[in-house]
């Protein structure tokens, strides 16, 4: 998962609505991977205007790049470019988890997708017993995260 | 933009193109043709309904042939089109129709300021070719020599001309006609000749985008050109960001990154962007077409209840909404009345992830949701590409408007026709730049209290698509 993804995406559960946004990183600081990219400054061009800068200077930080000033600098240069290129694109989270810090709902992170999915009141009741390493336990043997019955009963037949 | 008369330095300019989706050739030259700042003016062949009919542009289901003549501003457009318009086969400088061979060859006559610089010393080579006709090898030589008028001098060369001309004959489809009734020689409706400008050089990526050899793939996979068509509707450039909100395995990003938008994709099934291996599958194929760099973002969710943040994000939507056949959509939420109620089993295992129920989603709930989803996400000017099945024979014009609302606007509806259903590459642009707040997403319940608790067959204005994969199923028998 891309920071930008980060950074467009809130919690969506009905109720939760006021800090809401950004989601926190959780477990995240081993799974982290750089890999280089060719830069489109249009593109970053293009989303900077929607872009919450703070929020983006926290993710950063939480995975450790500080690259970036604290505040939106006004110009856009070859430079800022550049650097934002490198947060928004090049920094990937493979595993770990996203935390709504309202409502504790945790958005896991598998093989680099986000799932955003389960009803809140039911993530906390299980996810807020567990250690985040238990969240592995939510795929199966190749790494995907499971919720059709049929993968549960799949499953459930190799662990019997 | 269509009514306005061509301008004065225009060029016509003979368009040849692939034989397949009719409809969407109109709609794709247009597109790519605003994407570059141009304008296309069709000059032949012009709707015989419509009451403007020299620049007939607007209605153009009426052409099933593969030729058309256009005027351009400049060769620099046609070979723009040709580089980037899955349909074309080749562009070509118009020079003379005809409805017989006396007028094409009087037309011909009159364009000699055309042709003119070509007689003394320009090698060149002739084409012969027939729409719904194949024309024989004497009748080549013969439609060949009855150009001698011309008197070109320079040589003939088959391998490397320096300008190829070209002479189309197109006649009506003779299919499934006694021998007696078929096609004659010479019976053509229209004859077209011109000189070759360019080839179309984009109908190579269908091969490249074949679903077959492809990395990764699933049993809904869109076909490539189909693909690539929508890919071209998004209005797709380097920088722009698209978004599918039903991923599946993706195929419209893989062509949509190939003209240098970044994509993100979001699937309420998560299995279907992943596939097996470790690495997911989008980003496998994605890899394997070079496009890697621009899968933005993949995410696991349900579109009605969507995580963005805030709207105006994306400069195109590009979607093969799921209608029920081969895979059913769903949203969150659990089915009303089910007769076969599981009881409550007790509490979840502890190694047992959440897995949240699901309900069907009606087909028109679902694309008036999507078209009010798109009002709030696309920037002014973007666009909505997505495809809605319906049922030929009950398929009205007013069932598209069934789910439009303020501010958005319809640009193509492109019939690709099975027979008894089809499905419609619809086009919309959001023409306002107001902000708009997310939807509702509750057309289901609207629909339910609008249809004022008739259940089956009560709702007159109910769009042919309504409740798609019950027709589908029971074969789209008439209603007795």
């Amino acid at each position: 998962m891309h920071l930008i993804t980060h950074n467009l995406l809130a919690r969506n559960a009905k109720g939760c609505t006021t800090n809401s946004f950004p989601l926190a990183f959780r477990d995240a600081h081993g799974q982290v991977e750089i890999q280089e990219q060719d830069i489109n400054p249009d593109f970053v061009c293009n989303v900077l205007p929607r872009l919450e800068w703070k929020a983006l200077i926290d993710a950063a930080c939480q995975v450790g790049d500080e690259s970036l000033p604290a505040e939106q600098p006004n110009m856009t240069d070859d430079e800022l470019v550049q650097k934002l290129h490198y947060v928004l694109m090049e920094i990937h989270i493979t595993e770990g988890a996203m935390v709504c810090s309202n409502c504790e709902h945790i958005c896991p992170i598998s093989n680099s997708i986000p799932n955003s999915k389960p009803d809140p009141k039911d993530s906390m009741e299980y996810f807020s017993t567990l250690p985040v390493a238990h969240l592995a336990d939510m795929t199966d043997g190749n790494g995907h995260v499971m919720y059709g019955a049929n993968s549960v009963a799949k499953k459930r037949a190799r662990v019997d | 933009m269509s009514s306005q008369p061509p301008p004065s330095s225009s060029t016509d300019y003979l368009f040849v193109f692939a034989e397949a989706h009719n409809e969407f050739r109109v709609p794709e030259l247009r597109s790519i043709a605003e994407l570059h700042g141009f304008s296309i003016h069709i000059k032949y062949p012009w709707d015989s309904q419509s009451s403007d009919n020299r620049e007939g542009n607007a209605v153009h289901q009426f052409v099933n042939g593969p030729f058309m003549v256009i005027a351009l501003e400049s060769e620099a457009h046609a070979r723009t089109l040709a580089s980037r318009c899955i349909l074309i086969r080749s562009i070509w400088e118009f020079w003379a129709r005809g409805s017989s061979y006396d007028e094409l060859h009087a037309n011909n006559l009159t364009a000699k300021p055309k042709w003119e610089r070509y007689v003394a010393n320009t090698s060149f080579k002739f084409l012969v070719a027939g729409h719904n006709r194949s024309i024989s090898q004497r009748r080549q030589r013969e439609i060949m020599e009855s150009f001698s008028y011309m008197d070109f001098l320079g040589l003939i060369e088959l391998k490397s001309p320096e300008i190829v001309l070209g002479y189309f004959e197109e006649y009506v489809s003779d299919r499934g006609k006694l021998v007696e009734d078929r096609n004659k020689d010479g019976e053509f409706i229209q004859a077209y000749f011109g000189r070759l400008i360019v080839e179309g050089t984009a109908r190579a990526l269908i091969g490249k985008f074949d679903v077959k050899k492809r990395e990764y793939f699933g049993n809904t996979s869109m076909e490539a050109e189909i693909s690539l068509l929508m890919a071209n509707q998004t209005l797709a450039s380097p920088g722009k960001i698209v978004y599918d909100p039903f991923m599946g395995t993706g195929s419209m990003a893989y062509t949509t990154a190939h003209f240098g938008a970044y994509v993100f994709g979001s699937d309420i099934d998560g299995r279907q962007m992943r596939g097996k291996a470790q690495t997911p599958g989008v980003l496998r194929s994605a890899r394997q077409y070079g496009v890697a760099d621009r899968i933005l973002g993949l995410c696991t969710f349900d579109v009605t209840r969507n995580p963005w943040r805030t709207g105006g994000l994306f400069d195109a939507i590009v979607t093969d909404p799921p209608y029920g056949v081969r895979a059913g959509a769903k949203r969150l939420g659990r089915k009303t009345n089910r007769e076969d109620k599981h009881t409550f089993v007790g509490p979840r295992a502890a190694d047992e992830p959440y897995i949240p129920p699901t309900k069907p989603y009606e087909l028109s709930a679902l694309a008036s949701d999507l078209v009010r989803l798109a009002r709030y996400l696309l920037k002014p000017g973007g666009r909505l590409v997505f495809f809605l099945p319906t049922v030929t024979d009950e398929y009205r014009p007013v069932d598209i408007e069934s789910m439009m609302c303020d501010g958005m606007e319809l640009v193509a509806n492109s019939l690709q026709d099975f027979g008894s259903w089809g499905r419609r590459l619809i086009t919309i642009k959001k023409m306002t730049s107001e902000e708009y707040g997310p939807p509702s997403f509750d057309s289901e319940e609207r629909d339910a209290a609008s249809a004022g608790g008739e259940e089956e067959g009560g709702d007159e204005n109910a769009p042919a698509h309504k409740n798609f994969r019950e027709k589908y199923f029971q074969a789209f028998m008439k209603k007795q």
